[in-house]
């Protein structure tokens, strides 16, 4: 074979190694291509199409006169995609982690445990200060992945005020995202976690729009294909009225500053409440120990304060509706009003109480080194919180009219406010609830004694009510009979302030008794705030004719827990209030100073009125009768 | 110098193989770029005009190219070969010095000394071969493989390792043509790749080989499964097949590439250049290009079979081995078979080195297959 033929045959060779790569190269494009063309079609839009959504502002809070209560703000956050890091994903970290002032440890846990959806933005951090959001926005071309996100934040302005009744938010939890998801909710929401933002989340949220964005390869928009407008949360108008609530806050927090110095080694707290007894209105609603949403919500260390709240006495706890007290002496009028329709006594009888009852039990004034009550009729009784009257009046009634009439008046069964987490319902004890309490006791221990009925009578013993049933009661009375169902939101407004929906006053229940009865138990009520009543020193020269009962409720082996509860004017009440402080030692010491000042704030407000909002001004319909300032209420019943 | 008559034997078919090639390449570029790229804040025109220039001066160079016989070329073989080792060192010298890659800079004007360092290669081992053909025992290859030898650190200690695949290549492909027995030379090619499994392998798990870190073994093998770590090492051959697959039969058109024109390709107007006229042009296009691609390797090997002489053939078994493995590794990488290596498309790619170079090594081609007739004075 010549030189010439071999390299002939090279060439050969070699032209069919060059047809084979050729043609290998070219099958790989055909699979890719046409064969696996769709695909990757598909993939190449989702690199390039993003939905991007547009979260709903959150409704705001108003009070009863337009004054905002609860807002939002905005703020800066950093989210990654992860699949947008690109090769250098290292150095981008690393170059982020300097800029934000986080670890690039917690960051990679962060992806890490926010990574198991695809194609899904992680939250890094929030609230992030102009200088580094600038700074980002600056190196973006050195951050793929990375982008700043405009991201509202709840904002209460008022800090811990009415904190339970507000409400906190946080991340919404799985379960929630299971339930919720049908209606739009996502992973990275923020849901309501308590009081009225959980209570009325739905509402509040809104729905969030979205734009369909086409990004670049650092999720930049490149421009906007498709827009989706959220809409916007609807605003809650409140029943709360801000200098009450004011009002309540800071001499409940007095006066659990002052306990604290007088009796270090016992944990005080405390409730006051205000309603309208014409609507069931809350006018305001205070629960010490409370927590500040703010850093609930948003402060960066939320977590460890949770925990901190969580540390009896539970800041968590909204003791106005699920804290449960005996209630002492503001129970009076029940065994007085029981003592009077089963006929055991009428308001004139006197009855000498030399202050020790049966079975040698001593009254207050004998235990405080007073003289006996001397003779009482059962106004007087009342005012003076006489035990050994309504000892006496217990024995007659029995156990059993008196649980009939405490549950006709209200006690044993939740009031229905339209509060997350909802309230609770409290005892009503009887023979029966005896001896379920000892369900495989001896008989003696099931048995119902008279003695029970005797601290039964005077609010004592196995009675117990929430801080809103108490106040109910004396809604009651200042009513004479009729209930409502207690709401803290007016009404519902859109983004436009219209009034969506609004709250009718809704009749619970209706006691009908003889007027004879109201007036003998409202006498005794008002005497209480006059001088000779256990309230009198608290009501020196109020403003305003008030009726009311303090109350103090005794604990086994700490201090007695402080009552007062009142409503004023007499005659055409338009305010009830109920102050419970824990430990408070006594109720006329502890509890009524607080209600003083709540009523003193609610009637300086009535003589002086805020001016109205715009919106507030052009509402009209039955939510706002009664509620202009121009025109105050009458009484429903005259 | 260039006779009438010889300008009548020029190859038309291959020559306009290369002028539409590189036509394709400035539309390509102009899509790839007239946004700006990441980074870069340039007018619309800014890499189109420069690749053309480069084009203009790498066709004068080419023309340079055809004028002096290249039967004259041998005699300064040993002069090129100490200025290619010279730059390829320089290199190194500047690394150390700014810390750059393989480029040599002379203030604003760049340079890859690796880039005509293959033509050099080229005509320096066509010299050699030219005397001493390994055609009969093995010892004969072992001189070229150590004329290959220096150059091929210089290039891997950039590291530069597309470039020393297409050393490899050039070497192989001319060894053939020169007459190698296939079986040795797939001897060699056998135990070259096992080295590097092996290599691969040790490095991958822990052991600290000092030439190469394990980051760079992991992206040269991303391509076997992309999706093992798809943000990272896979990050480039997987938008690159995205951007390829995305454009199916016709493509998404001209300058409409989401791939491209969003900035997901990476180095879209030099190594994966490929893969903006698979997005942008579809099947059809990239089979128009890989069909020039053929065209102009098909007429390269024609010309190494006209070739009067040893020396003409060797050369343009050289050039054409050297446009060939280029087209395999940068095309194969574009489509997620061969290691990602960075190495740029024969004259789409932009780039100035890049295209002075090829277009130098078709003027070679031209050269030896102009003068393929005895010419009788």
């Amino acid at each position: 074979m010549s030189d010439e033929q071999e390299f002939e045959r090279r060439l050969r060779f070699w032209a069919i190694l060059v047809v084979a790569v050729f043609a290998l190269l070219w099958g790989r494009l055909a699979q890719l291509q046409l064969v696996q063309g769709e695909e990757f079609a598909r993939r190449a839009e989702s690199n390039r199409l993003r939905l991007l959504r547009t979260g709903a502002p959150r409704g705001l809070f108003y009070d009863r006169w337009g004054r905002v209560l609860v807002s939002n703000r905005s703020s800066f956050a950093v989210v990654i995609w992860p699949d947008s890091l690109g090769p250098d994903r290292e150095a981008v970290l690393a170059r982020l982690a300097q800029l934000i002032q986080v670890p690039v440890q917690q960051i990679q846990e962060l992806l890490q445990a926010g990574s198991a959806l695809p194609f899904s933005p992680v939250m890094i951090k929030t609230d992030l200060d102009p200088a580094t959001v600038t700074a980002l926005q600056e190196q973006r071309q050195d951050l793929p992945g990375v982008v700043v996100q405009e991201m509202p934040r709840r904002y209460y302005p008022y800090g811990s005020l009415a904190a339970h009744l507000i409400g906190y938010m946080g991340a919404i939890s799985p379960d929630e995202l299971r339930e919720w998801q049908d209606q739009g909710y996502v992973g990275t929401d923020w849901v309501g976690k308590d009081g009225l933002e959980r209570q009325y989340e739905h509402v509040l949220h809104g729905q969030s729009g979205g734009e369909q964005v086409e990004v670049d390869a650092w999720q930049r928009p490149a421009q906007i294909l498709g827009d989706l407008p959220p809409v916007p949360g609807e605003n809650l108008w409140l029943t709360i009225d801000l200098p009450v609530q004011m009002a309540a806050e800071e001499a409940l927090r007095d006066e659990i500053a002052r306990l604290d110095r007088a009796r270090p080694k016992v944990a005080h707290t405390g409730v006051a409440i205000a309603l309208d007894p014409r609507s069931g209105a809350i006018l305001a609603l205070a629960s010490q120990p409370a927590y500040d949403p703010n850093i609930l919500t948003n402060g960066p260390n939320r977590g460890e304060y949770y925990q901190s709240l969580v540390q009896p006495p539970s800041a968590l706890i909204n003791r106005a509706l699920r804290g449960l007290y005996p209630p002492g002496s503001t129970f009076k009028p029940v065994t007085a009003i029981a003592a009077l329709m089963t006929g055991k006594t009428t308001p004139e009888e006197e009855f000498y109480a030399d202050d020790i009852g049966p079975y040698g039990k001593k009254d207050w004034t004998l235990n405080s080194g007073l003289p006996p009550h001397g003779w009482v009729n059962l106004a007087r009784a009342l005012a003076v919180s006489c035990n050994d009257y309504f000892w006496e009046m217990g024995g007659r009634v029995g156990v059993d009219a008196l649980a009939e009439y405490a549950r006709l008046l209200g006690f044993g069964q939740p009031t229905q406010i339209d509060l997350f987490p909802g309230d609770l319902a409290g005892n009503v004890p009887d023979r029966a609830y005896k001896a379920r309490l000892y369900p495989n006791g001896p008989a003696w221990q099931r048995l119902w004694y008279p003695a029970e009925t005797l601290d039964f009578a005077i609010g004592q013993g196995y009675l117990t009510a929430t801080p809103l049933q108490v106040a109910q009661l004396y809604e009651l009375i200042a009513n004479r009979g009729r209930v409502y169902r207690p709401y803290v939101v007016q009404g519902l407004l859109d983004a436009n302030h219209q009034l969506v929906s609004e709250t009718k006053p809704q009749l619970l229940r209706e006691v009908n008794l003889p007027d004879a009865v109201w007036e003998a138990v409202e006498k005794g009520l008002e005497q209480t705030l006059q001088p000779g009543g256990t309230a009198a020193g608290s009501f020196y020269k109020a403003p305003y004719l008030a009726a009311g009962k303090t109350g103090t409720a005794e604990v086994a082996g700490s201090d007695a827990h402080g009552w007062f509860a009142a409503y004023a004017p007499v005659g055409a009440p338009e305010i009830v209030v109920t102050v419970l402080v824990e430990h408070g030692l006594g109720g006329s010491a502890a509890a009524a100073p607080i209600g003083r000042k709540m009523l003193d704030a609610y009637f300086a407000e009535r003589k002086d009125p805020p001016p109205l909002p715009t919106w507030l001004r052009d509402t009209t319909g039955s939510a706002t009768e009664g509620r202009k300032l121009d025109t105050p209420g009458e009484h429903p019943q005259t | 110098m260039i006779e009438r008559r010889q300008l009548r034997y020029l190859d038309w078919y291959l020559l306009g193989s290369v002028l539409a090639l590189v036509g394709v390449g400035l539309l390509m570029i102009y899509s790839a770029t007239y946004r700006g790229l990441p980074g870069i804040r340039v007018g619309p025109y800014y890499f189109v005009v420069r690749q053309l220039s480069w084009a203009i001066i790498g066709g004068i160079a080419g023309a340079a190219a055809l004028v002096v016989d290249y039967r004259r070329w041998p005699r300064w073989s040993r002069g090129l070969y100490v200025i290619m080792l010279l730059l390829l060192m320089a290199v190194l010298a500047s690394q150390k010095i700014s810390g750059a890659s393989s480029w040599l800079r002379f203030g604003a004007l760049g340079f890859q000394p690796s880039e005509p360092a293959k033509l050099i290669f080229v005509v320096v081992l066509a010299s050699y071969l030219e005397k001493n053909p390994p055609d009969d025992t093995a010892r004969e290859l072992v001189a070229p493989f150590l004329i290959a030898a220096p150059p091929l650190v210089l290039i891997l200690l950039q590291p530069d390792f597309g470039t020393a695949l297409v050393f490899a290549g050039i070497l192989l492909g001319m060894l053939f043509a020169a007459g190698a027995k296939p079986w040795r030379l797939g001897a060699v090619v056998g135990s070259g790749v096992l080295v590097g499994v092996v290599a691969a392998y040790l490095v991958l798990h822990g052991v600290d080989l000092k030439v190469v870190h394990p980051y760079q073994v992991q992206r040269l093998l991303a391509f076997l499964n992309p999706y093992h770590d798809p943000t990272r090492s896979g990050y480039n051959v997987i938008q690159s097949m995205i951007a390829v697959g995305s454009g199916q039969l016709t493509g998404k058109g001209l300058f409409a590439g989401s791939q491209t024109q969003l900035s997901f390709l990476p180095a879209r107007h030099t190594d994966f250049i490929f893969s903006v006229i698979g997005e942008e042009l579809g099947f059809l296009g990239t089979t128009a290009v890989l069909g020039l691609f053929f065209l102009l390797i098909w007429r390269s090997l024609g010309v190494a079979r006209v070739a009067k002489d040893p020396l003409g053939a060797n050369m343009a078994a050289g050039v054409t081995s050297m446009f060939l493995t280029h087209l395999v590794v940068n095309v194969g990488m574009t489509l997620g078979v061969m290691p990602v290596t960075g190495i740029p498309l024969p004259f789409i790619s932009y780039g100035g080195s890049s295209l002075l170079t090829n277009l130098l090594g078709v003027g070679i081609l031209l050269n030896v297959q102009m003068r393929r007739l005895k010419i009788l004075f």
